[in-house]
């Protein structure tokens, strides 16, 4: 229990502390748009602001567009939450809550023996889930749609696993290499839309499905040194075949579990490197300008063609990064011949990058919750609850982050009738 | 021994060409409307899912005993899937329609929902323990013998309805007031609307329809190939091919229709392609020889690439497609 309450406090002081920033940085936004002597002007009042501790100030962090922006995520987190819970209930009423709880709790918050092991499992989940999430709103800031993501993550395993299992090589070789495979495997789609105007949308879904015939293929054919035969065409265990591959875990997956790594810290640093080349460099600024308005950029001398493709196979790098995280860990093996589908980790990419609001910092809370919940829902009673009750509730969570821009429009309007009213009341009292 | 393999391949070619037809047409009618449907693929889950529940729960009933209730149960399961098809489409109409959502967006989100709905309640039903669903597919087909030479051809009832869909929607789509509007309203709902026409209804008929012929490419497709359903493999791709074949069609029906059947080849191909090969020329083809199933899995998705890297360039999509419409704007 004391995990619990100790956990709870640091996720609402990590919000607070999100919202601090979201709000300052807003505040530069809008120094940008006045003149040099009103930014003077404004810059000491800030800095009056800052020596005498202002109520209003404090209150004005809970009112800013990224605060509401978090607002409607926690909307649609909830209105998740809700009717997953409301299924629960249908399903069978007796057990619905306290399953319902194992599922909020990861089986990290019951406070049995295992929490600090979950809580890893969890983590080493979160960390390719940032990566695809990370992919997905590099594209989509460069006014794409990568849902080829789940094909860039099929070719990073593919990247990395021919690395480690075929070629013998270290660990930062295949994560190296799968980068690689990635951003090529990534550029196709951006190279179509840019040459030959083909709809990203369609050429990344057929791309998603040849990669994994071709995957699959080749473990079959000209890969077979890879795979176990006798374990039907699953390819080998990393720790056993090639420990080298393996990511180091700094000598901490004794005390910790086998699913420590450091996965976890490169899919961190990926995400802030992603928030600094979006938002502090010249590269970032252009793919959002071609994002938002295609003719202008062009219009302003920007390669438009140029920053698609670039920002394509970045996308596309970093979903296969986030598959190498995952298979490198060695935490499951791929199955040759069993995989018909693709697999369902790079679609939560989807959910994590819409649910953060395409925000690569909120990428890691989004993720961690993703993460948290899909782990979770894994200890109900499978006989009556099946697992994937976590994905349908990332779904759901999905098809209302479409409402976002209604939500915040509502939430303001909710805001401005409690000013009117406030200021009807005033102006009484005046009279 | 030829004979039998090139009907088999005729069997599986009319199968695919109908169900991707039924598809190809709902996401034509939907993005002639201004509506783009990624959701095709959940669409076809969801109420695939429906019709084979309906359709196993009346096996077992009175029905089943006579000629008259068969016929009852095809209907049934037939309505019951476009019925799922329709209102399970209502939700990405009212996301993209009222409240102007991404409509990419809320399609993947309708996949990803309808993928776990169906494997949630698929194992609910077999108690946890797999996520099959089995099913009596001898409802939907009939047989046909060619006299003494012992080879018979089973066709399903999917085809004619394809045949009919196809004419009908041709018809619909260039013949009539409500094909005319709604085209309009995916070109430029500006004009449609400033001529009185209701740009939003004509939008939520598009979807319906697409949902309705999503329902029937669904029960197309699952039920005369297999026995049992596996939720977990869903329709394979089967909806996204669709929106590439409706591409390479030009958003036009009869294209749609010539297309799907080229497209239907090559995928019956990757069904049955070691025995119609080691038929033709007497090569075996296995895994030592370098051939998996996947090799010929591959082919209809590289063909669509190729392709659309062809017809792309000179695209006569909707002009308004994907583009939330606002009357305030105008």
């Amino acid at each position: 229990m004391g995990i619990a309450i100790v956990f709870v406090l640091l996720m609402i002081a990590i919000c607070a502390i999100s919202l601090l920033f979201i709000k300052r940085y807003n505040d530069k936004v809008l120094a940008l748009n006045c003149s040099s002597k009103e930014l003077k002007k404004i810059e000491k009042k800030e800095k009056t602001k800052k020596i005498i501790v202002n109520k209003d100030n404090f209150k004005r962090i809970f009112v800013s567009d990224g605060a509401y922006k978090l607002y409607a995520s926690l909307a649609c987190i909830l209105a998740g939450l809700i009717i997953g819970l409301i299924i629960l209930i249908c399903m069978s009423p007796a057990n619905a809550f306290y399953e319902f709880y194992v599922m909020l709790s990861g089986n990290v918050l019951t406070g049995n023996a295992n929490a600090l092991k979950n809580l890893f499992a969890i983590l080493a989940k979160t960390a390719p889930l940032i990566c695809v999430g990370l992919s997905v709103i590099f594209s989509y800031k460069s006014g794409m749609f990568n849902i080829g993501v789940a094909g860039q993550y099929v070719i990073g395993m593919f990247g990395a696993l021919i690395f480690a299992l075929q070629f013998k090589c270290p660990w930062y070789v295949c994560l190296l290499m799968s980068f690689v495979f990635g951003a090529i495997y990534g550029m196709i789609p951006g190279l179509l839309k840019a040459k030959f105007n083909v709809n990203e949308v369609i050429s990344g879904i057929m791309l998603n499905w040849i990669s994994l015939f071709f995957v699959n293929y080749s473990f079959q054919t000209y890969l077979k040194g890879c795979v176990d035969v006798r374990q039907g065409m699953k390819t080998y265990k990393i720790a056993s075949f090639n420990p080298s591959a393996k990511l180091p875990d700094l000598g901490l997956s004794s005390t910790f579990g086998n699913y420590f790594s450091i996965a976890i810290f490169i899919a961190i640093l990926l995400a802030i490197i992603c928030w600094f080349i979006l938002s502090k460099t010249t590269l970032g600024f252009q793919l959002k300008a071609s994002g938002l308005n295609k003719d202008a950029t062009r219009y302003a001398g920007m390669k438009e063609k140029r920053n698609i493709v670039i920002s394509m196979a970045i996308s596309g790098a970093l979903a296969a990064v986030g598959a190498a995280l995952y298979y490198l860990a060695d935490l499951e093996q791929w199955q040759a011949q069993l995989s018909n589908s693709l697999p369902a980790l790079p679609w939560n990419g989807i959910v994590v990058a819409f649910l953060a609001q395409i925000n690569p910092i909120g990428v890691i809370f989004a993720s961690l919750f993703t993460a948290w919940i899909s782990h979770g829902a894994g200890f109900m009673t499978q006989v009556i609850f099946p697992n994937e009750i976590s994905s349908l509730i990332t779904g759901i969570i999905v098809y209302f982050s479409g409402l976002t821009i209604f939500a915040i429009r509502i939430f303001k309007y909710i805001k401005n009738k409690g000013i009117k009213k406030k200021t009807e009341k005033k102006l009484k009292e005046g009279k | 021994m030829i004979t039998a393999q090139l009907l088999l391949l005729l069997f599986y070619i009319l199968i695919f060409c109908a169900a991707l037809a039924f598809v190809a047409l709902g996401g034509m009618f939907s993005e002639r409307s201004g509506i783009i449907n990624i959701g095709l693929e959940g669409i076809m889950v969801m109420s695939g899912f429906i019709g084979l529940i309906t359709l196993t729960s009346l096996t077992n009933t009175v029905l089943a005993t006579f000629t008259l209730g068969k016929v009852l149960i095809v209907i049934i399961t037939l309505l019951a899937s476009m019925i799922t098809g329709i209102l399970y489409s209502g939700l990405l109409s009212v996301l993209a329609i009222r409240f102007n959502a991404d409509q990419t967006l809320t399609g993947t989100a309708l996949n990803l929902i309808a993928t776990a709905v169906a494997m949630i309640f698929t194992k609910r039903l077999n108690n946890g323990s797999s996520d099959t669903i089995n099913y009596n597919a001898s409802y939907f087909s009939f047989t046909i013998n060619f006299g003494s030479s012992g080879h018979s051809l089973t066709l399903n009832i999917f085809l004619i309805l394809a045949i009919i869909a196809i004419i009908l929607s041709y018809f619909v789509l260039y013949k009539t007031r409500f094909g005319l509007r709604l085209r309009s309203c995916g070109e430029n709902p500006n004009a449609s609307v400033s001529v009185g026409i209701n740009v939003k209804f004509y939008r939520y008929a598009g979807v319906a329809i697409s949902g309705a012929l999503g329902g029937l490419g669904a029960l197309a497709y699952i039920i005369p190939t297999q026995q049992f359903w596996n939720a977990s493999n869903g329709v394979a791709g089967f909806g996204f091919l669709a929106l590439a074949i409706m591409i390479f069609g030009q958003w036009k029906p009869i294209r749609i229709s010539i297309i799907s059947i080229i497209f239907s080849i090559f995928l019956s191909i990757s069904y049955i392609y070691n025995g119609l090969f080691s038929a033709l020329f007497g090569i075996n083809l296995t895994a030592e020889n370098g051939v998996t199933p996947e090799l010929f899995k591959m082919l209809p998705f590289i063909a669509s690439l190729i392709l659309l890297i062809f017809t792309s360039k000179k695209s006569r999509a909707p002009k308004a497609e994907g583009i939330p419409f606002d009357v305030s704007k105008r």
